[in-house]
């Protein structure tokens, strides 16, 4: 794999850059703007790195700075690290050229321990660090000094096995300076906008049952987030867990949540189908929009944010902690502390 | 209609809503507010998905056109290099011609008739010269199409709304027995634009500006409009208005408002608009000193970006004696327990060297005796500037040190600007008004008592010039940055206009 960039030694990364930029200023004749505005870190797999840096290549420009790829190679034992350095500019209709800069190191299979070292003195003060991982979770808890430094951290949740969203809820719910997000999160932000503008408050306490259709063998993340939600914002309590299907009460209403999956290239949520008093209200996706539909009776279309740099750029906008997306996540913690206690029999037969 | 209930689902959702499906009625649809800015800005909102697809748009006007042949108009305003003719079209089929006449009872008919068929929520844009809002207010009300049942009715209200205190408050009776207030969105299209909604940001979400943001630290603010452009062939229109009007009694003091307010409580439309009202009543009225505390100029020929430029009584449809002013600079004071004794000034003038809109807040002199007599008089004031516009952004100058051995002291400046710390484009002022009238939104509009006090803040000044026949008119060449007489007025005052 090639990897973008100056080849410089690491201990040098500040030295190279800086000599990039004063030759880049002296090269263009254009306005040439540094920005920075944020620190962005990413770690992923060494296979991954091409469609990461495409994927930032889409989204620096909506948040200039300095960004920092970790991409590990399980395959390569050397305890060698590499960087990479270049710029990545792009040119506003004013003829200014903003600038970021791309720092890129790979690590070997023994090497990983210098991440932190390493990353730690690339971070411009007084600007926010995200931190976007995409490793397992596992791994990322040998990284405290890492995370006591990130204002943000940004999961992947589609990418994190089951065992990982637990480990990842209850480690989250305990250290509460770690202010997270998630990539899937991000992902239902349209479906539950539908969700709360389309159905009639007053209607909430009504529903009796939701279908969520997910693509994949198994329900998508995506899908266990959004009946985290649901059942968060409207305190529904866990009843029962099988196969398939969920049961929550609240007041004196039972809910049934079912999952359908459809087998597709991708893992995402893929229509949502709600039952309230008499009224079906269906909300499925369709080339980029969430169609609504009221007892089969087409009733709105909102647009469905589908475009990855866009959900990730979006991701970027905040910095405070998602109470809501925390409040989702606990619930779903509920859910699996009540299929460990109550139906533990059964756990192995589900996975999710 | 959805229950206005609280929504649980709705909390945390940080991507605003999305409007509710309706029917826009733009009255004085071939006017060129409708071309340039309102179809740009309609069809940006339709694009990105912020108005829902079933969103009609009646373009009603006098003239004869077809749908067919308005629609062409229409292509032609937003048609841009991005923009494929499939994208258009979608929004295009959504717009039909209704032709009709302001004062036409029957033509109200026919519209509300139209209306009761396509059975939506309706939005009216008034885009027409005032001349005609009591016409179609009066016969919106005479056909019963302000309520509907089951469905929003809201009425959106271009500039210049009056043209002096008493026919504010009348445009504001005549509306007010057709629609309710909470239904009338009276429009400014400053309010809609990012850097000024960032200034209450800028002033209430960082604790480093609001314990100094007062008049123990503050010596003075300006506040500039300056416009590069004349008249451009409108000289019959503001020969009426003049910039007194035109720019600083809603765009000027909806700036100066939001630089002085107090913290609202909330961000309901009402908490923000409240605080705005208290800073236009706690405006010194100006009385018997108008003169001391307002200049007016007008530009004469000149030089603009090197091509010779006419004077404005030179401009067509302009008296050759008229005196109407291009230039204005005010002195207001705020008579409060924050800003008591701190001038504001206000200045606007067209056929200056440069558009600018900006706020600059000078911060008062430390003693600096420590450094020396000539140092002393090196040093600058702190100034902190709100850049509106063009290049929008916010700098603080301070002092810093020469490099040397001798104590040379220099001002430098920290700046942040939009267009390089943000990659996104900020929407466009309309559209995001336009938005927030979908929405019912008001916050960004003004209110009818908001209105009213602004202008009695103005009235008194255009009631003594029409009176006074010897208050001077200063000229000042085009192209230079305003009358001579209106530097040395600040200058005696200890103080300088910002060089910009």
């Amino acid at each position: 794999m090639t990897i973008p960039g100056k080849k410089v030694p690491v201990d040098k990364i500040e030295k190279h850059l800086h000599e990039i930029w004063e030759q880049k200023a002296s090269e263009l004749k254009q306005d040439l703007v540094r920005s920075s505005t944020i620190n962005f870190c990413v770690t992923c797999e060494l296979s991954l790195l091409d469609k990461i840096l495409e994927l930032l290549h889409h989204v620096v420009p909506y948040h200039p700075g300095r960004v920092v790829v970790a991409a590990f190679d399980e395959h390569n034992t050397s305890e060698q690290i590499t960087a990479h350095v270049y710029t990545y500019c792009h040119e506003k209709a004013d003829q200014k050229r903003i600038c970021s800069e791309m720092i890129i190191l790979h690590f070997g299979k023994n090497s990983r321990q210098h991440l932190t070292g390493l990353i730690l003195p690339l971070i411009l003060p007084n600007l926010p660090l995200y931190l976007w991982w995409m490793l397992s979770c596992d791994q990322l808890m040998d990284y405290d000094s890492l995370l006591k430094s990130t204002n943000r951290l940004i999961v992947n949740s589609p990418f994190l096995r089951a065992v990982d969203m637990e480990t990842l809820v209850e480690t989250v719910l305990s250290v509460e300076e770690i202010k997270l997000s998630d990539y899937a999160w991000g992902r239902i932000t349209n479906w539950r906008e539908a969700m709360a503008h389309y159905i009639d408050p007053d209607s909430l306490q009504h529903i009796q049952q939701v279908t969520l259709f997910s693509s994949g063998e198994n329900p998508a993340l995506d899908a266990w987030l959004f009946v985290g939600w649901l059942a968060s914002r409207l305190s529904w309590t866990p009843k029962g867990i099988l196969s398939g299907r969920l049961t929550f009460s609240h007041k004196d209403q039972r809910i049934d949540v079912l999952f359908e999956n459809k087998e597709r290239d991708n893992q995402h949520l893929l229509a949502v189908e709600i039952k309230v008093g008499p009224d079906q209200l269906l909300f499925r996706s369709q080339q980029n929009s969430i169609q609504i539909l009221k007892n089969d009776q087409f009733l709105a279309s909102i647009p469905l944010t589908t475009d990855p740099g866009q959900i990730l750029s979006n991701e970027l906008d905040v910095l405070f902690q998602d109470r809501i997306y925390l409040q989702a996540l606990e619930k779903l913690s509920e859910l699996f502390h009540f299929k460990k206690g109550i139906r533990k029999d059964e756990e192995q037969h589900h996975t999710y | 209609m959805k229950s206005e209930k609280n929504n649980p689902l709705e909390e945390g959702l940080r991507i605003r809503k999305i409007a509710d499906k309706n029917t826009l009625v733009i009255f004085g649809a071939t006017g060129d507010l409708t071309k340039r800015k309102l179809m740009p800005a309609l069809f940006s909102l339709f694009k990105q998905g912020f108005i829902p697809k079933e969103f009609d748009i009646i373009a009603f006007a006098r003239s004869e056109n077809t749908d067919d042949s308005f629609r062409k108009v229409v292509e032609k305003a937003i048609a841009s290099e991005e923009t494929s003719s499939d994208s258009i079209e979608p929004f295009l089929k959504r717009i039909s011609y209704f032709r009709g006449a302001y004062s036409e009872t029957d033509d109200f008919k026919r519209l509300k008739k139209r209306l009761e068929e396509i059975d939506n929520n309706v939005l009216f844009y008034l885009a027409t010269p005032p001349s005609a809002f009591d016409n179609i207010i009066h016969n919106l009300g005479a056909v019963d199409m302000a309520f509907l049942q089951d469905h929003w009715t809201r009425v959106i209200i271009e500039k210049p709304f009056g043209r002096d205190l008493d026919s504010a408050r009348m445009l504001n009776e005549t509306i007010q027995k057709v629609f309710n207030e909470d239904q009338i969105y009276r429009i400014d299209h400053y309010l809609g634009k990012e850097t000024v909604q960032n200034l209450l940001v800028f002033r209430f979400a960082n604790t480093i500006f609001e314990p100094i943001w007062n008049r123990r630290y503050i010596d003075h603010i300006q506040i500039t409009v300056s416009e590069k452009i004349g008249i451009e062939g409108r000289g019959g229109f503001f020969e009426e208005t003049g910039i007194l009007r035109d720019i600083v009694q809603n765009h000027m003091m909806q700036l100066l408002c939001l630089v002085a307010m107090e913290p609202p409580s909330t961000t309901e439309p009402n908490a923000v608009r409240d605080e705005k009202v208290k800073v236009l009543h706690a405006v010194r009225s100006l009385g018997p000193d108008i003169d001391e505390n307002v200049k007016r100029g007008q530009y004469g020929e000149g030089s603009i970006d090197g091509n010779n430029v006419k004077g404005y009584r030179d401009e067509e449809n302009v008296s050759p004696q008229s005196k109407t002013e291009t230039y204005v600079a005010l002195r207001l004071m705020i008579e409060n327990w924050r800003w008591a004794g701190v001038p504001f000034y206000l200045r606007c003038g067209k056929r200056l060297p440069k558009k600018v809109t900006e706020i600059a807040i000078y911060f008062k002199k430390p003693p600096l005796l420590m450094f020396g007599h000539n140092v002393e008089k090196e040093a600058m004031a702190n100034v902190l500037t709100v850049t509106i516009q063009p290049d929008e952004g916010i700098s603080l100058s301070f002092d810093s040190k020469i490099p040397g051995y001798r104590t040379r002291i220099r001002p430098v400046t920290m700046e942040f600007r939009y267009g390089t710390s943000f990659g996104q484009v900020p929407p466009d002022a309309y559209e995001r008004l336009l938005l927030d009238a979908m929405i019912g939104d008001p916050t960004l509009f003004t209110r009818a008592d908001e209105n009213e006090q602004a202008w009695k803040i103005i009235d008194p000044i255009l009631t003594k010039w029409q009176e006074g026949s010897d208050i001077p008119v200063h000229s000042y060449r085009a192209g230079s940055w305003g009358p001579k007489k209106v530097d040395d007025w600040i200058e005696k005052q200890g103080r300088l206009w910002r060089r910009l």
